[in-house]
């Protein structure tokens, strides 16, 4: 279970992080580019509009949350 | 910058950053608890991790490529913007610069502090030190090779870029016999962060249905636009006064 734990942790740290409204933004932009890509509208603006409003989100305030400590922190 | 040299530079420079890491702690260990087991540590970490590409590397190739593009190009556009983010708090003086040489110091105490083994007997708090730290960086840049060779359709050309990387480290290491503090962390993890994150953009839209404008020149676009973005945030923050978070430096 040990091994497991280690695992999961090391897969949680690398995809989200200590930020995880960047995964949040992620999965949202995938999720317009298809709905916009399903009626036919023009979406290849939307990954650079994803980024510039994310690091904004990012490097201007913390995430809303209280992260578990003591654990490796990806780089 | 064509598709391979990006391909080649992303996952050389993030292995540099993550081989610095690693190496800091396993000289740290070496140097106060001897190198036999030390080495054993850093030999089984890199067997995981060879054991991991060789799993893993064949499976992605077998997923469909719209798949396949979709989902890892949105890792690595997260992974990207986790980079960037960590890069520009520091380069603003909004958090700590990472510092080798205080890392160095802190292992080596802490090793010091560990009772020693008997003369002949196993080692395992310099085995388990250094097999951990070499596997928990190195899955980052197994992340990168993977993702990065499987979209390309080159994993032996990205896993060359890392092998170089680890050869380039090591050496450093021991011509300097001390922790490479000189190495611009900040700044390489800046440069990877803005190819990852870029890279992602481009795989994750054409995934997801995106037709870029240009083609593949879309990507010469969005690396351009990620950087501009990326320094245009460091020079605003930098603008404001500065101040390392409190909740930051706990977390390091």
């Amino acid at each position: 279970m040990k091994g497991v734990r280690v695992v999961v942790d090391v897969i949680r740290d690398l995809v989200i992080g200590d930020d995880w409204r960047m995964i949040v933004g992620v999965a949202v932009m995938v999720l317009l580019i298809a709905g916009g890509y399903a009626i036919g509208l023009p979406v290849w603006w939307l990954p650079p509009v994803t980024v510039l409003v994310m690091l904004g989100i990012g490097v201007s305030s913390t995430p809303p949350s209280s992260r578990r400590r003591g654990h490796h922190e990806p780089h | 910058m064509s598709a391979t040299v990006a391909l080649v530079l992303s996952v050389f420079l993030a292995c540099i950053v993550e081989a610095v890491e690693a190496l800091t702690v396993v000289l740290a260990v070496g140097v106060t608890r001897g190198w036999r087991w030390s080495s054993y540590g850093v030999l089984a970490g890199v067997a995981a991790l060879v054991v991991i590409v060789a799993a893993l590397g064949p499976a992605l190739t077998v997923i469909p490529l719209q798949v396949l593009r979709l989902v890892v190009g949105a890792l690595l556009l997260v992974f990207g913007l986790q980079w960037l983010r960590k890069a520009i708090l520091r380069a603003s003086g909004r958090k700590a610069l990472h510092d080798e040489a205080a890392t160095f110091a802190a292992q080596t105490e802490a090793a010091r502090a560990e009772e020693a083994p008997p003369a002949a007997g196993v080692d395992a708090y310099a085995f388990s030190l250094c097999f951990k730290a070499v596997l928990l960086e190195g899955l980052e840049v197994v992340f990168i090779v993977l993702t990065f060779g499987a979209n390309a359709g080159r994993i032996p050309l990205a896993a060359l870029g890392a092998v170089a990387a680890i050869v380039v480290v090591t050496a450093a290491g021991f011509l300097v016999r001390g922790p490479l503090s000189r190495v611009p962390e900040n700044q390489l993890k800046f440069v990877v962060g803005v190819l990852l994150a870029s890279f992602g953009m481009f795989w994750a839209g054409e995934g997801a249905g995106v037709v870029w404008p240009g083609a593949d020149a879309a990507l010469v676009a969005l690396i351009a636009f990620t950087a501009v973005t990326a320094t245009a945030y460091t020079v605003l923050l930098r603008a404001r006064m500065p101040h390392i978070e409190a909740s930051e430096q706990v977390q390091r």
